[in-house]
């Protein structure tokens, strides 16, 4: 490593006079200095860009929910990036203004009042319930700064039911093991359009006494699933999960092969799926992992069917997008965009959604 | 006998009208302010003095002098990151200035990261720097036009030389071919940083601060042949080649690679034809690529990224000068540019993730455009009082464009204007003008951590870049002082910003002048300057106060913000002592002081949580606005030593230390995707800085 520089010295030597020869010495020295003096560069340190700022905004977070009687909305500032804790915002008037689609009815307002921190709730009034296809306004109104205004208009939906299907395998006559899902319709001769809906599944994958856990992956034959979540993976990748009891097996072990015959080769999507609605007659759904049969064991689990005002979805999405590239993609970081909010003079989401809990077996 | 060869940097840092650098001054015959020392009443407005002994002693990290270095410690020069040697010159973009060799710009014009020239200081005999008042062949740029010429080889006897110093290795050789007709210079130059870092890694037995594997590969060579065929013309023929590539491994999951280089090939002639004219023409091939990559495994998506871009480019131009009457001055000239841009990006996905499938790999986009310049320059004097320098420039532009089939037409004008009125022998008014127009963009709105430019070109979106600035001062001189003081006013039309950084790797690159906005920029300062020249100590003290601001629609809520290296304060202040000096050898001291207002990036305000469908929680950054963060002051300080042996053969040493202060002035950003936090990369600390050189 020194070569070059003892060969250049070297040279130097024979070529030049005396002095030369003395800066030989000097240059050597150098050199060692230079090299060691290496080993003090490239100093890595982190950095907490904080810029500061004073005002940062405000922070809403509201989803009304037809189904409760109070609703629910979180008011607080977004925290500078070395602030160490959110500060909530208890002084303020907050109210939403409803507008039912039918015009003669009249124009309800309902306040909100602090509970305790950044928890603010709606006062309990049957007249004033959140109704499917009701468009709402949400006004915050804080000291020294601008109102802040939202919309949203509360989803159209309706209970999904769930079917089975039954096939004879040999002489035994087994359920299958995914769900068929078909809609409820208040009426089978109209169709009424719904809103997009999220499907996850949530149950207790290991033992009973533990929490529910989302199931980790889903798979659907509808034709209107949204594919922004597809894991790469195949339906005909998947394996079984859990104790083999090989007796057990030997029996289900059909019913298995025969929904892999009958469910195409899909693919499997993270967690939830997306539908952009759900107006079919019927269509198939599985949650996974695929579990070993066990005699015995009790499911307690269960679809949960959330239907989103079309500002929440786009939120949900917009989340879910960015988390995936903060995780995966090394180009996300360079983004300055700000994730997706519906309030205007504030960040967040103000929407509404209608949710069912079904039921499933697996076996 | 030998005859000695200079190997010392001999710069001649001219004043910013001058261009008279060699013996039948072919290209300017206008009167010259050529000034070594001190010629005050000749300089004119917006010219710095540059004294050769205190730029060959000045310290850097290098260890080797370098005259970018010393271009940034001027009034109204900002500099970029540590080490780098971009310049932003009076509010302009890094891209609005123009490095001309031998009058072929030169793109990428460092080396090893911007700590030194691309070109080898042995082999350029002069350099002109200007700021306001352009000439007419001086076009295309909008901020700056440094002009380098390089020397020619000795018609009588050869001449080698060496050069060493902390990361650069050297040889220049300058001999006839044959004898007082034709004569080579030559000079080849290669960095072991590489083996060097290796050798220290293995020293310190792993890694350095997480940083492995690293390669570097740095070299320029540069050829000169000059005929003298008759006393009244020459012919030249040069070839210049510069490569730098550097690749290195953080924190083991995560490869960078960054490189770029330059290819000139020049044919020149100079003549002179009858009743006093002049003549200069030549035609030229200009090559320059750079790119800029990431390999990073995020949670098993292993991300290639990239930015590359090439730029070619053949040049064909002549200027005819006439001297006049000593009173008036006329040049007079065209040039033809044909140039083909290349700009892009790519990014591959493998591994595991939603991303597999969504790769956009870099295609090529070449844009084709050709752009023919008439310009015209006049000169008048009265004695040493006044003068007034008036050049214009008509441009025709033609490209194709991506967008439709139509050729993007344009026809741009430009006039630059220089006056100077001395009102007592020591004291001089000064004031420039310029209108001036660029046919090529450099993007604002890279992201943080990335350093290549991406040039791209003018097209029917993006129109060509135009300044219009205003300078105004004065000069006084008295006995070993010299003072400037004077303000300026700048404004930018056509300045391009990308809008999302994060769509920069995206497939709709292929469109990128679909994610860019127009805009535009202002720039105000004043600048002073104070100089003194002693027989023992010399002081140069330069300070800008200055304000730059970009607007873009869509950007920043419309409203406008800081340019990235708007610098509210800069201040450098260098002085050189002799302590001896006498027939055998000279001793001197040498300090650089360098204060800077940072620089700004855009950083997250602030945080919210949001949640998912499955109420799963995270949290999201908060953008309150662009360039809303200043980073820390930047604060250097440099101290050095110079022996010089007026020996058989004449050696000089430079000893010194880099930022004594040990101050961790950063170089670039990197993000830490396992914590989601971003580090600080500095890279020199305090640290020690020679070089050495012999005359043979």
């Amino acid at each position: 490593m020194f070569g070059p520089h003892i060969a250049y010295n070297v040279l130097i030597a024979y070529v030049c006079n005396v002095e030369t020869i003395y800066l030989f010495y000097i240059m050597r020295n150098i050199a060692c200095i230079f090299l060691l003096s290496l080993s003090l560069t490239s100093c890595v340190e982190t950095i907490v860009f904080d810029p500061g700022e004073k005002n940062l905004p405000v922070m809403v977070t509201c989803l009304l929910d037809p189904d409760h009687d109070v609703q629910k909305l979180y008011l607080q500032y977004v925290k500078g990036k070395s602030a160490a804790e959110y500060v909530p915002i208890e002084d303020a008037e907050v109210y939403v203004t409803s507008k039912y689609f039918v015009s003669y009815l009249p124009v309800d307002t309902l306040h909100f009042h602090n509970v305790h921190g950044n928890l603010w709730e709606s006062q309990k009034d049957p007249a004033k319930k959140i109704k499917e296809g009701g468009e709402y306004h949400l006004s915050v109104i804080i000291p020294g700064r601008e109102t802040i205004h939202a919309e949203t208009t509360c989803p159209t939906a309706y209970a999904p039911a769930l079917y089975t299907d039954l096939y004879e395998v040999g002489s035994w006559t087994e359920h299958s093991v995914y769900c068929q899902i078909k809609p409820a319709y208040p009426n089978e001769n109209k169709q009424i359009r719904t809103s997009t809906v999220w499907i996850f599944a949530k149950g207790k994958l290991k033992k009973k006494d533990e929490c529910d856990e989302i199931y980790p992956y889903m798979v659907t034959d509808h034709p209107c699933v949204d594919d922004f979540n597809v894991n790469g993976r195949k339906f005909s990748e998947l394996e079984l999960i859990g104790d083999n009891d090989g007796q057990v097996m030997q029996v289900f072990w059909p019913a298995y092969e025969n929904m892999r015959r009958m469910m195409p080769d899909l693919p499997m999507h993270d967690e939830f799926i997306r539908l952009e609605h759900m107006d079919t007659s019927r269509f198939h759904l599985l949650a996974g992992p695929l579990e070993y049969p066990q005699m015995g064991k009790p499911h307690q689990d269960y679809l949960n069917f959330t239907f989103v005002s079309k500002e929440y979805d786009e939120y949900l999405r917009n989340v879910y997008t960015r988390n995936q590239k903060l995780d995966h993609d090394l180009t996300s970081i360079f983004s300055t965009a700000n994730a997706y909010s519906n309030i205007d003079g504030g960040v967040g989401i103000f929407g509404s959604e209608v949710s069912y809990k079904v039921g499933f077996l697996l076996n | 006998m030998t005859k000695r060869l200079i190997l010392f940097i001999s710069l001649i840092l001219l004043p910013f009208c001058v261009q008279a650098q060699d013996v039948k001054e072919l290209r300017d015959t206008l009167r010259s302010s050529l000034v070594v020392s001190d010629k005050p009443a000749e300089r004119d407005a917006g010219s710095r003095i540059i004294e050769l002994p205190a730029l060959r002693t000045m310290v850097s990290a290098t260890g080797e002098a370098d005259p970018i270095k010393f271009v940034q410690t001027l009034p109204g020069v900002s500099t970029g990151v540590e080490g780098s040697s971009a310049i932003y010159v009076r509010g302009g973009n890094v891209g609005s200035n123009q490095t001309t060799l031998d009058g072929v710009p030169i793109y990428g014009g460092s080396h090893l990261l911007g700590l030194t020239s691309s070109y080898p200081a042995d082999v350029v005999s002069s350099m002109n720097i200007r700021i306001g008042g352009f000439r007419g062949d001086e076009g295309n740029m909008t901020a700056s036009h440094i002009g380098i010429r390089t020397a020619d080889g000795s018609f009588s006897q050869r001449e080698v030389g060496f050069s060493a110093s902390s990361f650069i290795l050297g040889g220049t050789v300058s001999t006839p071919i044959v004898k007082d007709r034709l004569s080579l210079l030559a000079s080849a130059r290669v960095s072991p940083i590489g083996p060097e870092f290796r050798a220290v890694q293995a020293m310190a037995g792993g890694a350095l601060d997480s940083l492995s594997r690293v390669r570097a590969a740095v070299y320029d060579l540069f050829a000169k042949v000059k005929w003298l065929r008759d006393e009244d013309n020459t012919y030249s023929a040069s070839i210049f080649t510069s490569r730098d590539a550097y690749s290195y491994c953080y924190g083991g999951d995560s490869n960078e690679r960054l490189g770029w280089g330059n290819m000139i090939i020049n044919l020149h002639h100079e003549g002179n034809l009858r009743k006093g004219w002049a003549v200069e023409d030549g035609i030229a091939y200009n090559r320059f690529s750079n790119s800029q990559g990431i390999v990073r495994d995020m949670s098993g998506t292993v991300n290639d990224i990239a930015i590359v871009s090439s730029l070619d480019e053949i040049t064909a131009d002549a200027v005819y000068s006439h001297a006049g009457t000593g009173r008036v001055g006329f040049r007079t000239g065209f040039r033809e540019r044909f140039t083909w841009f290349n700009p892009g990006t790519s990014s591959t996905f493998s591994g595991s993730g939603s991303l597999l499938g969504l790769d956009s790999p870099r295609t090529d986009h070449i844009t084709h455009s050709s752009i023919t310049t008439v310009h015209v320059q006049m000169d008048i004097r009265s004695g040493e009082r006044f003068h007034l320098m008036s050049s214009s420039r008509i441009n025709a532009f033609v490209a194709d464009q991506q967008e439709t089939s139509h050729l993007n037409f344009r026809i741009n004008p430009e006039l630059s204007l220089e006056a100077g009125l001395s009102l007592t022998s020591w004291l001089k008014f000064e004031a420039t003008a310029d209108w001036t127009v660029q046919y090529h963009h450099t993007l604002e709105g890279i992201p943080l951590g990335w350093s290549a430019d991406l040039i791209v070109p003018t097209s029917i979106s993006c129109p060509p870049e135009q300044a219009r600035q205003y300078y105004a001062g004065i000069f006084t001189s008295f006995g070993q002082h010299r003072v400037t003081a004077g303000a300026y006013d700048k404004t930018m039309h056509n300045l391009v910003y990308f809008l999302d950084a994060g769509q920069l790797f995206s497939p709709t690159i292929s469109g990128w002048s679909n994610n860019v906005k127009v805009g535009r920029g202002t720039s105000r300062g004043v600048e002073f300057l104070y100089e003194k020249d002693g027989e023992r100590l010399d002081l140069h003290a330069a300070y800008t106060l200055s304000k730059t601001d970009r607007q873009f629609d869509m950007v920043n809520n419309n409203l406008p913000f800081p340019a990235k290296f708007d610098r509210r304060h800069i201040l450098n202040v260098s002085a050189s002592y002799v302590l001896s000096d006498d027939d055998r050898r000279r001793i001197s001291l040498t300090g650089l002081y360098a204060l800077q207002s940072g620089h700004w990036e855009t950083v997250a305000a602030g945080e919210y949580p949001v949640f998912s469908i499955t109420g799963e929680e995270s949290t999201f950054d908060y953008f309150s606005g662009v360039n809303n963060y200043e980073m820390p002051t930047y604060v250097r300080l440099d101290i050095g030593c110079n022996f010089t042996f007026r020996t058989r053969y004449e050696q000089s040493l430079n000893i010194g230390v880099y930022n004594v202060l040990n101050r961790h002035n950063p170089l670039s950003f990197i993000y830490d995707d396992k914590t989601r936090t971003w580090r600080k990369v500095s890279l020199f600390p305090i640290m020690p800085s020679f070089s050495y050189r012999i005359e043979l």
